[in-house]
């Protein structure tokens, strides 16, 4: 066990930190297009500079960067509170997608735009009901010569409105087991038929939407890997992102413990200000303990990656700590700063109280998106503790599909 | 390099000592002593002693094995796992690095060799072994002093883990030997903080491991019990909280041997976050086991009332919760012994 830097790591942290304090953009347009336009730019600049997806091979433009150093980079990115990458489904999800499974052509005509944001992704994987069941998708789509003909809906699209492309599991052969009836197909947004309604969430923002594909033309050159293959192929690059993330979460949500140090300083409550009472210090004092125990969690899971190990089922214990402590941690931020913390109007004295309302009810979405508590509790008892599974009512599976 | 894994001796190390513990801290001798006298296990005492395991973490020319805060980890949650009785995490993880760090060599060498042992006292009310102890390392006014068992009065206090029991002292602020400034022995709490975590986390694994052993066998309504989901999402979280907990235990083993700037951070995020899992994992252990794990000779309470006991040692959750906030957000220097007005004791 030794958890020292190198002097080489060092030196490439200090690498990071220097172009990001130079660079990085401050004060974004708080108008939701204007915001997104900016973050656009943003990651063009770092595409033209080489700073996107750092791991991924020269050839495709990224570094050719280790694991090690792709997490100091996620982490020293996030200490800096660079703006969120605006393609990060893209960069995440359909870039490492197509360098295993993707042909030449695919590559070649894609991966570039990713970075660049040229061209943006979405993800189609949800469906009203293909949730924690994701194998039961039922988007069809079927050979007409040349191309695909797909109807069907997704749901819970992040980027659906602004997606140029959308990386989607779609149903090509209804009479196979589920996991083996299912392909990974890339779906021209603007084809005709392809329609992106925004959804209204609890926070009064629109970063989902929904998808519906009316008699969608896709050509057969877009199908990823081998067809009915899809379900293998979209499960096996999720955890490498996955381990990669996680050092990087545990500074974004440190962040966040600051913030609230800070804030808790402004609100006085009981004739001292919310940071001196103990009560508050005792809450305040959990989730620094917490995070910092995250920390170390993703410190051995990062090790263990880089060593040779597969993120594997433990994958599902990273989901629940960060997730269940985030929304518990803005369920004391509330209790902490008190009245002066729900309101939303835009002068709210000293504190940033619409931030602590968003974040407070975003964190309702963390538990539940990329696969829910209770199906991370499922994977976690039965891959990991070799617990019996539950009966099913779908019989038709050969395995389990949850995600 | 950036490897949490334990090395090819470490792996070795706790191969020998479950082995070893498996034979010779079983549940008779556990239940033995948590039913004798003093809660003590002597001959168990003095076999860890011939191994030189009290002198595991001591350097080779003080007469010990030259190993590190790591491996002591390594073997404290082996003794956590088979709920091993009697005084030595206080000897091998306070007193004797103690005595070390204040310069008695002399008096360090009498303790790692079993023949002697001392209590490190923080709080005179509740000393934790000071009812086995010959000698005790006290504090005052900011200076460290070692006075003989004859010097101080001693009495026995029966507690809820009957296999770490405690007794309250009087002295004379007068009494014994000066050995140095208490600034001298901070490390050694914040060290000792981390491998009583570790002993936790052995108790969590085996609470763990029980449970696990039990949910697949046990049968109700024509299936294992821990086929249904109300089961398997407990012990799900009974896992994270376990693994967390060995991370945040080696992690603070691994900072304060290597003297990382993180070193007091880390042993009260580690002694703040185990100090809560702990009594919860063991306890559910009680809970799932159902009416046999509420029964005297079933071993699930060993380990939730050791866990509750360990809560309490060398600072609570309040206590550490308060100094990482304090740790974090003042000036380092100033906050590494502080609490918020806290007590350790």
């Amino acid at each position: 066990m030794d958890l020292s830097w190198t002097e080489e790591d060092k030196a490439f942290r200090a690498e990071v930190r220097k172009y990001l304090e130079a660079n990085a953009p401050k004060d974004l347009p708080e108008d939701e297009t204007a915001n997104f336009e900016a973050r656009r730019q943003w990651q063009k600049k770092l595409a033209e500079d080489g700073w996107v997806a750092i791991h991924w091979p020269e050839e495709f433009g990224g570094r050719g960067a280790s694991l090690l150093q792709t997490v100091i980079y996620n982490e020293e990115y996030t200490r800096a509170r660079a703006p969120l990458l605006v393609n990060s489904l893209g960069v995440g999800l359909l870039g490492p997608t197509l360098m295993a499974h993707g042909n030449d052509e695919q590559k070649q005509r894609y991966l570039k735009k990713v970075l660049s944001a040229e061209e943006i992704w979405c993800q189609g994987f949800s469906e009203p009901n293909a949730g924690s069941d994701l194998a039961a998708i039922q988007t069809r789509a079927e050979l007409d010569g040349d191309e695909y003909v797909l109807n069907g809906q997704k749901i819970w699209t992040s980027y659906g409105k602004y997606a140029d492309w959308m990386f989607a599991l779609v149903r090509t052969d209804p009479s196979a087991p589920k996991h083996q009836g299912i392909s990974y197909l890339l779906v021209d947004m603007h084809s005709p038929g392809v329609e992106a309604r925004p959804l209204k969430e609890i926070t009064g923002d629109s970063l989902f939407a929904e998808v519906f594909f009316s008699d969608v033309r896709v050509p057969k050159a877009n199908l990823v890997g081998e067809q009915n293959d899809g379900w293998r192929i979209a499960m096996t690059t999720l955890g490498f992102e996955r381990g990669a993330g996680g050092l990087a979460q545990s500074v974004r949500l440190r962040n966040s413990v600051l913030d609230l140090i800070g804030d808790a300083q402004q609100v006085r409550r009981n004739g001292w200000t919310a940071f001196d009472d103990p009560l508050s210090r005792n809450k305040i004092g959990k989730w620094l303990v917490e995070i910092e125990v995250y920390r170390y969690t993703t410190l051995r899971a990062i090790s263990a990656l880089v060593h040779g190990g597969s993120p594997g089922p433990e994958a599902s214990i990273n989901k629940i700590f960060w997730s269940e402590w985030h929304k518990s941690f803005t369920e004391d931020a509330m209790d902490i700063l008190g009245p002066l913390g729900r309101v939303t109007t835009d002068e709210s004295g000293n504190i940033d109280s619409q931030r602590w309302v968003r974040e407070y009810l975003f964190a309702r979405a963390g538990t539940i998106y990329a696969g829910t508590s209770e199906i991370q509790r499922n994977i976690i008892a039965e891959r990991v503790l070799g617990l019996p599974k539950e009966p099913r009512g779908d019989t038709k599976t050969e395995k389990a599909g949850e995600r | 390099m950036m490897d949490f894994r334990p090395n090819e001796d470490q792996i070795q190390l706790q191969k020998a000592a479950a082995d070893f513990l498996s034979k010779e801290s079983t549940k008779e001798v556990v239940f033995a002593a948590f039913d004798g006298q003093d809660g003590d296990s002597p001959e168990l005492y003095k076999k860890m002693a011939d191994l030189g395991w009290l002198a595991l973490a001591v350097p080779e020319d003080k007469g010990g094995l030259g190993m590190g805060l790591v491996e002591q980890a390594v073997l404290l949650e082996q003794l956590g796992y088979y709920a091993a009785p009697g005084a030595f995490f206080t000897n091998a993880c306070i007193s004797i690095p103690a005595l070390l760090a204040l310069g008695a060599n002399d008096e360090a060498s009498a303790v790692l060799d079993g023949g002697k042992k001392v209590a490190f006292v923080i709080d005179p009310e509740f000393v934790i072994d000071g009812h086995l102890a010959d000698s005790f390392l006290v504090t005052v006014n900011g200076r460290v002093r070692l006075i003989g068992g004859s010097d101080v009065e001693v009495k026995p206090l029966e507690t809820i883990d009957g296999t770490r029991r405690a007794a309250s002292v009087e002295f004379s602020e007068q009494a014994g030997e000066d050995l140095g400034d208490v600034h001298a022995v901070e490390s050694v709490v914040d060290a000792a903080t981390a491998i009583l975590c570790a002993e936790m986390v052995g108790g969590m694994q085996k609470s763990l491991d029980m449970v696990l052993d039990y949910v697949k066998v046990r049968t109700q309504f024509g299936r294992p019990i821990g086929s249904f989901q109300s089961i398997k999402h407990r012990l799900a979280d009974m896992l994270l909280k376990t693994e967390a907990s060995r991370s945040a235990a080696y992690y603070a083993a691994w900072a304060n041997q290597s003297g990382a700037d993180d070193a007091a951070l880390s042993a009260s995020v580690a002694k703040a976050y185990v100090s809560d899992a702990a009594p919860w994992v063991t306890g559910q252990s009680i809970q799932l086991h159902g009416g046999i794990g509420f029964t005297w000779e079933h071993e699930a309470h060993l380990y939730f009332k050791r866990a509750t006991m360990n809560a309490a040692l060398l600072g609570d959750v309040a206590f550490h919760r308060e100094r990482a906030l304090t740790l974090t957000t003042s000036d380092r220097s100033e906050a590494a012994s502080g609490g918020g007005g806290r007590s350790r004791g």
